[in-house]
């Protein structure tokens, strides 16, 4: 029964036990006071010290033997006036001692009575109204949460003379953090320090919320057990709830016998109906027991304290709301002057981050990631918004969390980004505006190690063994920011609306430019029609004029001047061709679409009539190899083939040169180095035609020029000229078509130009 | 009788061009120029196929006013319908080309830009129309045909 790992009601804790430890029947009470059930005035159990404490006449059966007729009738009345509330009076015992009475009453009708001997108690010697009246002014007049801790803090510390006093704050994961202490100048302070929810109990918690002020005046006390055990008429054990002096848990002594804490007290603070924190009391050199009044003053002063905590805590809540809805309103006006998203939302660095209080953001809108603060690089914001989407864990909704490796077990958590705040802005293209903080250990003093709370015992067990060190420890379990403010997902509903907003006016003012554009470029496209048609009339004039000349004067003129004639003739055949190259691609951008269903043999065929001789005459070879249906302009289309084919025959050294077209498929196309193509290809498109030849190739740096338009890569007379807008207006007719072109080629191998076409709108 | 050759044409040079390859090609053959598809229309108002009654018809294709088209359309449906149509024309797009010989038109031909180009397409157009087709008749020459071929009634 010593030993404290074997009190009453305990057997040696373990880990099993941990969350269930049943510390509301202990059985048994601390030695300072005695405790007495009665039923109908019988004493029906006693705790077996209560000769101790009244002196020796303690061989009765009712409560009036016991204490005298006064104080029980006193008693009586006590636990009857109010509600089942302990009551306390200050009695005199028959003795003639002093006793401090407590006392509740039961569901059954029980009394509860506590009687605590006033002599070896701890009060100051005047009265100390005074203190409570001043301690209740200055809490009344603290202007933040912080203030109202440390005036409870001060005033326990000055009215308990407790060695240390602590103000301890429960974080919404039940860890604790020291905010405020009075301590003596000898002891190491514990303040900032951070305690792993394990070291308070769920069960603990829950009790503390209901009975606000507990009491161990020596840690070291030897258990008093309660005869009988159980109620002599129901059989069932003693729920000491509300009996302040009921044992502790033996591994809670062990505890503060390890902290080589001798005394300890705790009060409770709670804030709209939630255990906000503790105020908790050491001792060390000795037991300490602050009398019956001074703890209920210091349970009052401390209810005082949680009432402003609570009002203090709308306050700052209200201030924190203020402070983002000014940001919000910062970030609307910055969105207003900013055309695009990403630099809008990025604009004011601090504003993003100010919105939820983090320690860096991004903005990540179609593969473009836009960093401020202290963020992971943009590769790893981008794997991060794509697992996000992958694991469709958002259904539209953000993600809030402050372990994103729970969400994401691929999610290799890099420092800067433990806790993730993602807010999606389209999920089917994995935008998102994402939020993070790092891992708390980067910011957080743990008092102790969390994790050597559990020990093996020899018999393969485990066992809670309360933490042996107290040397500052840095939680090593990684993974895990500061939690997110509560607001969260309503700041982000805010937010979002108001980028839907901007995209909205965005998407307005796009369709209004693409309108524009759209009307602009039609203009353009006849114009260029219309000027490349009446350019031909005075260059033929120009040309027929010199022709007529040469006729008629040719024999008057030299040889230079013919030769300058006969220039003029060739330049205005060069300017006819570009004109008629300028007429082609007009009208390409002017005529509707005449699409039928064919297919690419079919269009081969008649491109080969077109070519005509050029086959025969450079000796080459036309083969199709992949046939398959095409939903095209087949004139347009022919265009394309013909001006491909054409260019891979012309720009050829091969001895035959050899033109392969066929259909593939878009994951067939190789990503070679000399690439020009857009960076995604639908799986769901329709199938790439390719175009390949094994011709002189095209410069890796030259790729992007091959469909500029009127750009060459050779000279003019180098294989058989051209004007040089064959491939623009190959991709005009692609694109017409909703399709992409692009080419890959390798320099003195061959080139393969690929397009697809789009389907239908 | 010489050939009559019509010619509706608004550039200048163009149609400099064609008097002169004409001229010198077919000395014999005479050219009636139209600036513009109106005036040709107001003058075969007036006329008969007795009368007037040209070997070929050459349109340009853009015209102020009415284009080529409508000229092949106007004369389709005229006591000129027999008479060949040819049609020029600065560029070639493969639509125009089809409704050109949709609507009755004998040829299509882009206009040559001076060289040798120039003078084949005027000695082709003159071989074939002057020396090798066989000219369009005119109501009168019904009368060469048997009494059953003819027409119940002529123009």
């Amino acid at each position: 029964m010593n030993d404290p790992t074997t009190g009453p009601a305990f057997g040696a804790a373990t880990i099993d036990d941990c969350e269930r430890e049943q510390i509301h029947i202990p059985g048994s009470v601390q030695p300072h006071a005695a405790l007495v059930v009665v039923r109908d005035g019988a004493v029906v159990q006693r705790s077996t010290n209560l000769e101790a404490v009244l002196g020796g006449t303690a061989d009765a059966s009712t409560l009036t033997d016991l204490v005298g007729a006064d104080v029980a009738s006193l008693v009586e009345s006590l636990a009857r006036s109010g509600d089942r509330k302990r009551q306390h009076r200050r009695v005199t015992a028959p003795s003639g001692d002093e006793l401090d009475v407590s006392c509740t009453a039961t569901d059954d009708g029980r009394l509860l009575v506590e009687l605590e001997p006033v002599a070896g108690a701890r009060e100051p010697a005047r009265d100390f109204q005074d203190l409570v009246t001043e301690a209740l002014t200055r809490i009344n007049t603290a202007t933040t949460s912080a203030a109202v801790v440390e005036e409870v803090v001060a005033f326990v510390q000055e009215l308990t003379g407790f060695d240390r006093v602590m103000g301890y704050r429960f974080a919404r994961d039940d860890h604790g953090e020291v905010v405020a202490e009075r301590r003596r100048d000898d002891l190491e302070p514990f303040l900032g320090l951070h305690y792993p929810a394990s070291d308070i109990p769920a069960q603990a918690r829950r009790l503390y919320l209901e009975h606000w002020l507990r009491l161990i005046p020596d840690a070291a006390y030897t258990p008093v057990p309660v005869e009988p055990t159980l109620d002599p008429d129901t059989g069932a054990p003693l729920d000491m709830s509300s009996v302040a002096v009921r044992s502790v848990s033996p591994i809670h002594c062990e505890y503060l016998a390890n902290m080589g804490v001798r005394a300890s007290m705790s009060i409770s603070l709670v804030v709209e109906g939630r255990l906000w924190g503790l105020v908790a009391c050491h001792h060390y050199d000795g037991p300490h027991r602050p009398s019956v009044a001074v703890r209920e003053a210091c349970e009052f002063v401390a209810l005082a304290a949680s009432v402003m905590l609570g009002a203090r805590r709308s306050e700052e809540r209200t201030a924190r709301d203020g402070e983002v809805q000014r940001i919000q309103r910062l970030l609307a006006e910055k969105l207003l002057l900013h055309t695009d998203l990403v630099d809008g939302l990025t604009a004011d660095p601090d504003a993003l981050l100010g919105l939820l209080d983090a320690s860096g953001a991004a903005v990540v809108v179609g593969g473009r990631v836009q960093t401020v603060g202290a963020t992971p690089t943009d590769d790893e914001l981008r794997a991060l918004c794509e697992s996000l989407a992958d694991a469709d864990l958002e259904a539209g909704e953000p993600v809030v969390t402050d372990c994103l490796a729970e969400l994401v077990p691929s999610w290799n958590a890099p420092d800067t980004a433990a806790g993730v705040v993602a807010l999606p802005l389209s999920s089917l293209q994995r935008n998102y505006v994402v939020w993070v903080r790092p891992e708390s250990r980067r910011e957080v003093r743990w008092a102790g190690e969390p994790a050597k709370a559990i020990v093996r015992t020899d018999d393969g067990g485990t066992r809670l063994a309360p933490r042996g060190s107290f040397a500052e420890w840095v939680e090593t379990v990684g993974g895990r920011s500061r939690p997110w403010d509560d607001a969260a997902p309503q700041i982000l509903a805010e937010t979002k609306s108001m980028i839907a907003t901007h995209l909205t006016r965005s998407a307005e003012q796009l369709a209004q430019l693409n309108a524009e554009l759209v009307r602009s470029n039609a203009e353009l496209d006849a114009f260029a029609y219309v000027a490349a048609h009446d350019l031909k009339e005075p260059l033929r004039g120009l040309a027929n004029y010199a022709t007529f000349l040469a006729e008629d004067y040719g024999d008057v003129l030299d040889d230079d001047g013919r030769m300058q004639l006969d220039l003029m003739l060739k330049l205005s055949e060069r300017m006819t061709g570009l004109l008629t190259s300028l007429l082609d691609y007009a009208r390409i951008g002017r005529s509707d679409l005449q699409r039928t269903d064919t297919t690419l043999g079919a269009l081969l065929d008649d491109t080969r009539s077109f070519l005509g001789g050029r086959l025969a005459d450079t000796g080459g070879e036309l083969v199709l190899e992949n046939d398959g249906p095409l939903d095209a302009d087949p004139e347009l289309l022919i265009h394309v083939l013909l001006n491909l084919i054409s260019n891979g025959l012309k720009y050829n050294d091969s001895d035959t040169p050899v033109v392969r077209v066929g259909l593939t498929v878009p994951s067939a196309t190789e990503r070679g180095a000399t690439l020009l193509r857009p960076s995604v290809i639908d799986e769901h498109e329709p199938p790439v035609v390719y175009v390949r030849d094994n011709g002189i190739g095209v410069p890796a740096d030259r790729i992007e020029e091959v469909f500029r338009v009127f750009r060459r890569l050779h000279n003019e007379q180098a294989y058989g000229g051209g004007t040089g807008a064959g491939l623009t207006i190959a991709r005009r007719v692609v694109e017409r078509h909703g399709g992409v072109i692009w080419l890959e080629s390798t320099e003195g191998e061959g080139s393969t130009f690929y397009f697809t076409i789009g389907s239908r709108p | 009788m010489s050939d009559l050759v019509v010619l509706v044409e608004d550039a200048g040079a163009d149609v400099m061009t064609a008097r002169r390859m004409l001229g010198k090609l077919y000395p014999d053959v005479t050219l009636e120029h139209f600036a513009d598809g109106e005036q040709l229309l107001e003058a075969v108002a007036e006329r008969s196929p007795t009368s007037w009654w040209p070997r070929l018809f050459l349109f340009d294709l853009n015209l102020p006013g009415r284009s080529g088209i409508d000229l092949l359309r106007a004369i389709g449906d005229s006591p000129w319908a027999a008479i060949p149509k040819v049609v020029l024309s600065g560029s070639a797009s493969a639509g125009e080309v089809q409704r050109c010989y949709d609507l009755g038109a004998a040829g299509y031909l882009t206009k040559p830009m001076g060289g040798e180009q120039l003078k084949r397409t005027w000695e082709t157009i003159g071989r074939y129309w002057f020396e090798h087709a066989a000219p369009a008749l005119r109501p009168d020459g019904y009368e060469w045909l048997a009494d059953g071929e003819r027409p119940a009634s002529g123009p």
